[in-house]
């Protein structure tokens, strides 16, 4: 009766949906009440619903059976029943896990996970570092590879290694003015050789020969964000978060402030902004599909709510768009006459390597493959010519298409052809072993997405 | 001019069309698709009855409000969207942080069925917005503008993150990688 699994890639999806779907299939029970296929741990599933939806649970009334499955995943899983004579029974092992859950985060993630510190305390070389003789707060914002900060004075930066339970801080970029003790922070800084936690994860310590510095957390940007982004449809962290893809550093969105109140806010001329006793600034954000690869400071200016306005691009403006989409696949068929092809009225600019050799086309003339060779009298990128954009598109097998700009092949992103655009849409090919098969077509939109220039790169041997 | 797609209301937006829905009969509908929405766009089955739980305990917090909503299914989806999305973000800040300070992983994920791991590592590779579109698709058969109304974006941005979602997940099943 089993089936052979589907080769076709689109099946193998499917299947996978529909066992998932399957796996995860309410079991209702013979007195009607809900049962589920739970996960593994017992303290992990079904138990903890009790609790949090204790309403619904009182209108199922009568006992609760909760089916639990060995692994919880496999259809074929022996089927354990458990029945909760209370509600009440299940609050132990609720807290038992909130408790593990919050301990374990203390334990490892502390150290990384952004949030801001505030110093309370601290000396360095037998000296008092006064916290009060600074017009602003003492802070630090320990990143998984970068710290961030203000000495009270002025915000600064600087790189951190850890080892184990050891870290190590420098170098750091910051002014030592004069200004309070500010210049003793920063080589306090500088001499810390390990991390600690006290109390219930309140205060960080950070120690070493003759130095000792101690914070108090001010806060978590993701926690305290976390509780109102799921409902609230204003902006807000997570949003922005996922707007930010790998390598993008410009984003817009509202970012709730750390705290509530009526704290006043200023911006920075450095760009954070600080708030008397709380400050904020997003650092070391993780895009969880580019763990570690993406460090960033994002700041911005409040509005008249206390959000904070970051100003870039949207997640969906840089999404290619289906007309752009269009505009690439017609190029890469070689459909000239492809009525998705909005060409500006006038003229359209063919050029390679930004600058390098320009021509002039009609849309008219762009209707012949012809004329979309490029032939300069020198070479280009240390090769002879001609040279065209279509025949690049048409070579490549499978394409990468994005919007923005882009890297080249082993060097730096080059300038594109000085038109009025709005849109940069750049095609680049997927899958090629060598650089010497790499090239890029940009494609310049206008406002109305028209195509005003199309421009073809190489890479230089 | 191409006409607005139709949104197609889902089973809990079908009740919410009918008369009086109550909490227990939406949860009933509900719960099992929302388990394994959380598990297809968190990427961790272990979390997946958390999430699906704590936003059905967000449903009941905010019935009175939620309910009389157009689309409550809508709302109730991007709230386990969001936290799906936010328990894998925290999910990679432990692992990194686990492999900075050398700690051992804690055993708290129970493998997935060894015969769908390819699809699952390829749809955990995905881009949050895409996992989410691509997800909805396949579990709900969700249209593009049911789609677009859950994760509040255009439906155009909807149909590029498919696109490309499919496409990579084509490519890397295929054997050719990202």
């Amino acid at each position: 009766m089993s089936a052979l699994p589907p080769s076709d890639p689109d099946e193998l999806v499917g299947a996978a949906f529909d066992r998932l779907r399957a796996d995860t299939a309410i079991v209702t029970t013979a007195d009607g009440a809900p049962a589920v296929r739970a996960s593994s741990s017992p303290t992990n599933g079904w138990l903890r619903l009790v609790v949090v939806t204790g309403v619904a649970v009182a209108a199922f009334a009568g006992l609760f059976t909760v089916v639990v499955g060995a692994s919880g995943w496999s259809p074929s899983d022996e089927l354990i029943t458990t029945e909760l004579a209370s509600t009440d029974q299940t609050k132990p092992a609720d807290e038992e896990r909130s408790s593990s859950a919050a301990e374990r985060v203390l334990d490892i993630g502390e150290p990384v996970d952004g949030t801001s510190w505030i110093l309370i305390s601290g000396g360095v070389g037998g000296q008092r570092i006064d916290v009060e003789a600074v017009p602003g707060p003492v802070t630090l914002i320990v990143g998984s590879t970068t710290v961030y900060g203000s000495d009270g004075c002025n915000d600064f930066d600087g790189t951190v290694s850890f080892y184990g339970a050891q870290l190590q801080i420098g170098p750091i970029d910051g002014d030592d003015d004069g200004c309070g003790d500010n210049g003793r922070y920063l080589d306090a800084l500088r001499t810390v050789t390990e991390i600690s936690f006290e109390g219930k994860g309140d205060n960080m310590v950070l120690s070493g020969v003759d130095v000792e510095l101690v914070y108090e957390r001010a806060g978590t940007v993701g926690e305290a964000v976390d509780a109102r982004s799921e409902t609230d449809p204003v902006r807000s962290v997570n949003e922005v978060l996922d707007m930010v893809p790998t390598g993008e550093f410009e984003v817009r969105g509202w970012l709730t402030r750390l705290d509530g109140g009526s704290i006043l806010c200023g911006t920075q001329p450095s760009g954070g902004v600080v708030c008397p006793g709380r400050w904020l600034t997003l650092v070391g954000i993780d895009n969880p599909d580019a763990v570690g690869t993406l460090e960033t400071t994002i700041t911005g200016r409040l509005d008249d709510e206390e959000r904070l306005i970051v100003e870039g691009t949207t997640d969906a403006e840089l999404e290619v768009t289906v007309a752009e989409q269009a505009v690439v696949d017609a190029l890469r068929a070689g459909d000239l006459t492809n009525s998705e092809l909005a060409w500006h009225s006038d003229e359209v600019s063919l050029t390679l390597g930004g600058s390098v050799h320009a021509v002039v086309r009609t849309p008219a003339e762009l209707a012949d493959s012809a004329a979309w060779r490029l032939d300069p009298d020198a070479f280009f990128r240390a090769r002879t010519g001609p040279f065209s954009a279509l025949e690049a598109l048409a070579a490549a097998e499978t394409v990468d298409v994005s919007v923005g700009a882009h890297n080249h092949c082993a060097a730096p992103p080059m300038p594109l052809p000085a038109v009025q655009s709005v849109r940069h849409v750049a095609v680049v090919p997927t899958g090629i072993d060598s650089c010497i098969d790499w090239f890029s077509v940009d494609i310049l939109f206008d406002d109305a997405g028209r195509v005003v220039a199309v421009n073809l790169d190489i890479w230089e041997p | 001019m191409v006409a607005a797609e139709p949104i197609e209301p889902n089973s809990f937006d079908r009740a919410a069309l009918m008369a009086a829905p109550t909490f227990d009969s939406v949860f009933h509908a509900e719960y099992a698709a929302m388990v394994a929405l959380a598990a297809a766009v968190s990427g961790s089955r272990a979390h997946a009855e958390d999430i699906a739980q704590e936003s059905l305990a967000q449903l009941d917090k905010h019935w009175s409000s939620v309910v009389g909503y157009d689309r409550p299914g809508a709302w109730l989806r991007r709230v386990v969207i969001n936290r799906a999305l936010s328990q894998r973000r925290r999910l990679a800040r432990e692992a990194k942080a686990r492999f900075l300070l050398q700690r051992p992983e804690p055993t708290i994920d129970p493998a997935p069925p060894a015969v769908d791991d390819k699809v699952w590592e390829a749809v955990a590779a995905l881009p949050g917005k895409q996992r989410a579109a691509v997800a909805l698709h396949y579990l709900e058969d969700a249209s593009v503008a049911y789609i677009a109304e859950v994760l509040d974006i255009s439906p155009a941005t909807v149909r590029v993150h498919l696109h490309r979602g499919r496409q990579t997940l084509r490519r890397r099943l295929e054997g050719g990688g990202r």
